[in-house]
């Protein structure tokens, strides 16, 4: 089995992770961490909210996408003390590249983040997870923040929840 | 580890299932098979016969998860499944199931009826993997997989 993990930031990465070392894997199941480093536009160098990508700008921004996609990676490694998890930065359209590792790579699974934004930042939510789940080869699963979502960590209303509507059929 | 499992009476939800048979799972993983009914309009034009129909919907929809939860009991020994059948908005009870049972994971198919739709995701993946409170997974089976390359589906 083959399972690629498109990272985005820190944040959402240990998330992945988390989710990736709590999960049962077949034996020999391969990994690969990969980081896409979008284009920077030229609205977003206008508005000042970043630099011009020069030669030395370029080089340090894919210095640390490698150190987060290795952070990432060496979670995964420990965890299973398999040599099969691999890194890689990509440069591109994040959407396009990340459906494009898991074709090239015939990868099983595609594990991705997504801000849970709700409200008006909804219209905006995770493009990038809604375009890879509609044009992945393969399935997808997106993992939330155990913050932005009530459903993994709110222990209390858990042992009711046995006698509601649900039933034995 | 408590797994919700949307499926619905389309073919593609048996592909869904059959593929999560083949996967590990923690040995405590729960898990609910949810079918949601929605309501049709020619229910409500005619409360009588309507009144009929919706509950032979029911009875399907009860026997499918039956037969689901038959399945994943036989494929996956230590797990508990129960089934759950809820009406209304697909989108809506598949998202509030989530937050109700506060389950840590919810799977669902790409898309029910079409293979090669309009928008590759069906609506309700779409809305459930933006509005879940879990992790959310979209599961594309292997064979389906397959058919949209040769389609060329998986191009915009």
């Amino acid at each position: 089995m083959r399972v690629l993990i498109a990272v985005e930031d820190d944040l959402f990465g240990l998330a992945q992770a988390s989710y990736v070392t709590n999960t049962p894997w077949p034996p020999l199941t391969e990994f690969k961490v990969v980081h896409v480093i979008e284009p920077v536009s030229l609205k977003q160098i206008a508005s000042g909210s970043i630099l011009p990508l020069f030669d030395f700008v370029e080089e340090e921004l894919h210095r640390e996408a490698a150190a987060m996609v290795r952070r990432v990676a060496l979670r995964i490694r420990d965890k299973f003390k398999s040599p099969y998890v691999f890194e890689e930065v990509v440069k591109g359209r994040a959407k396009e590249k990340i459906v494009e590792a898991a074709e090239q790579w015939s990868a099983d699974l595609i594990i991705i983040g997504s801000h849970g934004r709700r409200g008006v930042d909804l219209l905006m939510l995770g493009s990038v997870s809604n375009a890879v789940s509609a044009h992945a080869p393969c399935s997808v699963i997106v993992v939330k923040l155990p913050a932005t979502g009530s459903g993994s960590t709110s222990e209390p209303a858990v042992t009711q929840s046995r006698n509601e509507a649900s039933f034995r059929s | 580890m408590k797994v919700i499992i949307a499926i619905d009476d389309s073919p593609y939800s048996a592909q869904v299932v059959q593929e999560l048979t083949k996967r590990q799972w923690l040995p405590d993983v729960q898990f609910k098979v949810l079918q949601v009914i929605e309501p049709a309009i020619w229910e409500a034009l005619k409360t009588k016969d309507g009144g009929e129909a919706r509950s032979s919907r029911e009875l399907a929809a009860q026997r499918l998860c039956a037969q689901v939860r038959q399945s994943l009991e036989a494929s996956i020994p230590t797990a508990t499944v129960h089934c759950e059948i809820r009406k209304g908005d697909a989108r809506v009870e598949i998202i509030d199931a989530a937050g109700d049972w506060s389950a840590d994971k919810l799977i669902l198919g790409a898309h029910g009826k079409e293979l090669c739709s309009h928008s590759l995701l069906g609506s309700v993946s779409r809305a459930v993997t933006a509005h879940a409170p879990c992790t959310v997974e979209i599961v594309r089976p292997q064979a389906l997989a397959q058919a949209m390359r040769e389609t060329g589906c998986s191009r915009k």
